[in-house]
């Protein structure tokens, strides 16, 4: 669900990183260049600027053809923000109706995403105020039913990708590599 | 004037002629369709027949203008243009619904920024105000000439170019075609901000709004120079043709920016398409979205303000008695 920024990042971060030197040096050569070629080198420097600036918000994606309730994938979507902390305590989330002509739904699928998440205690949402994030606790569970619950989840999971045509290494692969990231958090 | 009226005719039938081209290339005659059919042996069919259609009326149509007696020349040019559009609706639903078992339904994920920044608008929509002072100019020119614009001109002309409507030297006559300006430039700017705020933010969303300006600067010039004609004695062909000098660039201007293939298709439901023209989506809270049928946006009829913006356009269209002499 979740783009991933930090690849969008690294592509677009390259020319801000070169050296002044090279920096003069091509300057230089983009007053030798056509005024045509100018013109569309300028567009290309706002695309890129335009998409380093798109890819420094946090964006949730959801996907129409998956068969997966839009609610579920935009309660999903922001979750996985939250946890990771792209969306920090005090954040304002875009309001209901912007959500929802971006995302192709009705206004009321965003606006239940949203309840949920504050009844999750992610968000408070005040009258006028839009939905902002606060500070949440994770509530205490003890370690066997947390186990428990994980496993049955990650089954259900599996069974899914499998179900989907997911071969089962790179499903391994995958639950490999994000273990790698559970841990380093 | 014939001739005059045969080169806005030739001009319709053309814009019609190129109407393939002016949708994305996943579009042909509102079915969506994959992106290299156009190519295939029933695109090409399906093209060349709406375009013959379009063709033979708007030659036959000329050459009944140009060599119609006195009598049946206003006929003619008034059921000329009717005939154009009425040939170019029914050729363009023939290709579609020989087109619809070719339909796909395309599906893409849709993303969301969560940032709660407003959305600003681009630099360019400044230029919207540019219309309103092109008509408040013409207005103060008429003033300043009071004097100097006859008691009697005339308003309207028949395909022989000859006046057969006049108006008289008053505040309705002579102010009346710029109020009326001024109230489709202001719905025009009410549609466009509508359109920017009321769709998926996309590149087509920024050419659809510079589209809707220029479309505010064609009604503000025609307006002023029906205005200012009487004072000015601007000859009616320059009237009739000044519009085509800023439609023909912004047409191909917008065929091209929309066609380039900088973004996908929106991907909306087939099924909300009403005879493929009409897009019903009590799920999508979009209020424009992308046309299947022509170049820009059209309206998500299940949306209550798409209804209060067409509610608008019919007041303006019905205030034009009480406004134009």
């Amino acid at each position: 669900m979740l783009v991933p920024n930090s690849s969008r990042r690294r592509i677009v971060s390259g020319p801000h990183t070169r050296a002044p030197r090279r920096k003069r040096k091509a300057s230089r050569e983009r007053a030798d260049l056509p005024a045509v070629c100018k013109f569309h080198l300028t567009k290309c420097i706002l695309y890129m600027y335009t998409r380093r600036v798109m890819a420094q918000s946090p964006r949730i994606r959801i996907d129409p053809a998956s068969g997966i309730p839009a609610v579920r994938q935009i309660v999903d979507s922001l979750r996985v923000l939250l946890v990771e902390g792209q969306l920090v305590p005090g954040a304002t989330l875009p309001s209901v109706r912007r959500v929802a002509v971006e995302l192709g739904v009705h206004f009321n699928t965003v606006a239940e995403a949203y309840r949920q998440l504050a009844a999750e205690g992610w968000l408070n949402l005040k009258h006028g105020r839009g939905a902002v994030v606060v500070p949440r606790v994770a509530p205490a569970v003890t370690n066997g039913a947390r186990n428990d619950d994980l496993r049955n989840r990650l089954r259900g999971l599996v069974a899914q990708l499998r179900a989907e045509g997911i071969s089962v290494d790179s499903i391994a692969d995958e639950l490999r590599a994000m273990a790698k990231v559970v841990k380093r958090s | 004037m014939r001739l005059v009226l045969c080169t806005v005719y030739i001009f319709m039938g053309a814009v019609l002629f190129a109407l393939p081209n002016m949708t994305r290339r996943e579009i042909l005659f509102a079915i969506p369709v994959p992106p290299d059919f156009r190519e295939s042996p029933a695109g090409r069919h399906a093209i060349r027949m709406f375009r013959l259609v379009i063709a033979a009326v708007v030659l036959t149509g000329a050459c009944a203008l140009l060599l119609a007696p006195a009598g049946l020349a206003n006929a003619t040019a008034g059921a000329m243009p009717i005939a154009i559009v009425l040939a170019g609706v029914l050729a363009f639903w023939r290709q579609n619904r020989a087109l619809a078992a070719a339909a796909q339904q395309y599906t893409r994920p849709r993303e969301a920024e969560m940032t709660s920044v407003p959305e600003r608008l681009p630099w360019y929509a400044w230029l919207a105000a540019g219309p309103f002072a092109i008509l408040a100019a013409a207005g103060t020119w008429l003033y300043l000439h009071w004097d100097r614009i006859p008691e009697r001109f005339p308003v309207h002309f028949d395909a022989a170019g000859q006046a057969n409507r006049w108006a008289a030297r008053t505040t309705k006559g002579v102010y009346g075609p710029l109020f009326f300006g001024a109230e489709l430039c202001a719905w025009f700017l009410v549609m466009a901000l509508a359109g920017w705020f009321g769709s998926r933010r996309s590149r087509s969303r920024s050419v659809m709004l510079g589209g809707m300006i220029a479309a505010e600067y064609l009604l503000g010039l025609v307006f002023a120079l029906i205005a200012v004609q009487p004072l000015l004695g601007i000859p009616v062909w320059v009237i009739v043709l000044a519009p085509m000098a800023i439609l023909i660039p912004l047409i191909i201007v917008l065929t091209n920016k929309m066609s380039e293939p900088w973004e996908a298709m929106d991907p909306t439901p087939n099924e909300c398409w009403k005879g493929d023209i009409l897009y019903y989506n009590p799920n999508d809270a979009a209020l424009f979205v992308e046309k299947r049928a022509g170049l820009g946006y059209t309206l998500n009829f299940a949306n209550r303000w798409s209804w209060v913006l067409l509610l608008s356009l019919a007041l303006v269209i019905a205030s034009a008695p009480f406004v134009i002499a």
